[in-house]
């Protein structure tokens, strides 16, 4: 009776720290919305779930959806066009701060920004009481991401959906998303 | 006293990075677009991307257009229009619109004058031999770009009735 018990903790206490181990690994998503009248909803999500999901999605799936020229042509210039994305923010991040984007219309404005190692985007609408959105991430998970989102397959390159988003998700560890609509706000925010 | 205030600012001078500077005005619904860039990450894309575009041009001419032309071809013209400084080309019409390319010492300059405004561009020589001049697989765009580090004069100047773009590089 007690060694059973003894193997069910054990299981128990091996699956916890596999997926605390998992969970550190991959980061985890803290996601809140608060809405005009709603119930609120606070919810962590690990980002090993969204990882894990990937994997049963077939390498060759997006090949079988669409024109196989297509698909090539698509990773001909989707996998310089990463590796470009990657360099222009490896530079970014050893440059100074700056705003970088500017564009103001006379209600609207998004400004796109270096602060420190993230780069920030900030959107606004209809004025000062209009709809925010404000996004912060860091520059090099981005440039980690860009780098590794497609593989080099002879002179060109192959670069799968599935690929590109695996290499993506984890971008979400260290940025916050915040978005503001009178009383709905979310946020989101990874670690 | 100067001398002392001249080699401090010395090192902060030689850290200044070339960026590129883009302002876009629409007086008409009252938009303005910013960009500013350092030049070191535009080079990056630049010099990922080159060859692909080139190729992809090249294949567009070919297929699309029934055009055959390639990178040597383009390095021949360039070569050639090296070889005849001085006026390139020069379009006027009857309305008075015209239209001027010409090498002007190191600048290539473009000008043109129309019923709806004005252009300038004015963009250094180096840029046009970093592109075409070595013989090689394709057009070098991250070398082409760093060539516009040290050009000190605007891009691109275009005015209009109601909007204005200024392209140029600003140390920082």
């Amino acid at each position: 009776m007690f060694r059973l018990l003894g193997f069910l903790l054990a299981g128990a206490l091996i699956s916890a720290l596999v997926f605390g181990a998992c969970l550190s690994a991959c980061g985890v998503a803290m996601v809140s919305v608060v809405a005009d009248g709603g119930p609120n909803l606070v919810a962590p999500v690990p980002l090993i779930l969204p990882l894990a999901a990937l994997h049963f999605v077939p390498e060759h799936l997006p090949e079988r959806l669409m024109d196989r020229a297509m698909h090539d042509e698509m990773d001909e210039f989707r996998g310089p066009a990463l590796l470009g994305l990657a360099g222009f923010l490896e530079a970014l991040e050893d440059a100074d701060d700056a705003v970088l984007v500017q564009v103001s219309e006379p209600d609207n404005e998004v400004r796109i920004a270096k602060e420190g190692e993230n780069l920030v985007i900030r959107v606004r609408e209809g004025g000062g009481e209009g709809p925010r959105v404000f996004v912060s991430t860091p520059l090099r998970a981005l440039a980690e991401a860009a780098r590794s989102a497609c593989e080099p397959h002879g002179a060109s390159f192959r670069c799968h959906p599935a690929q590109l988003a695996r290499s993506f998700i984890p971008v979400v560890r260290g940025s916050e998303i915040e978005v503001r609509d009178g009383d709905t706000r979310v946020d989101v925010s990874g670690w | 006293m100067a001398l002392v205030l001249a080699l401090a600012a010395a090192p902060a001078l030689a850290q200044e990075e070339p960026w590129l500077r883009v302002e876009v005005q629409d007086d008409d619904d009252n938009t303005k677009v910013e960009l500013n860039l350092p030049l070191a990450a535009i080079e990056a894309l630049g010099g990922s991307l080159g060859e692909h575009l080139v190729r992809e041009m090249e294949d567009e001419w070919e297929h699309e257009q029934d055009f055959d032309l390639d990178s040597e071809d383009i390095r021949a013209f360039w070569r050639s229009l090296r070889e005849n400084p001085g006026a390139w080309v020069r379009i006027d019409e009857e309305d008075g619109s015209n239209l001027r390319a010409r090498m002007d010492g190191d600048q290539i300059r473009i000008e043109g004058d129309g019923e709806d405004g004005s252009l300038d561009v004015r963009f250094p020589v180096a840029f046009g031999d970093a592109l075409f001049g070595e013989d090689g697989d394709g057009a070098d765009l991250g070398a082409a770009i760093r060539s516009l580090a040290s050009h000190e004069d605007f891009l691109v100047s275009v005015d209009g009735d109601d909007s204005r773009v200024r392209v140029w590089i600003e140390p920082r």
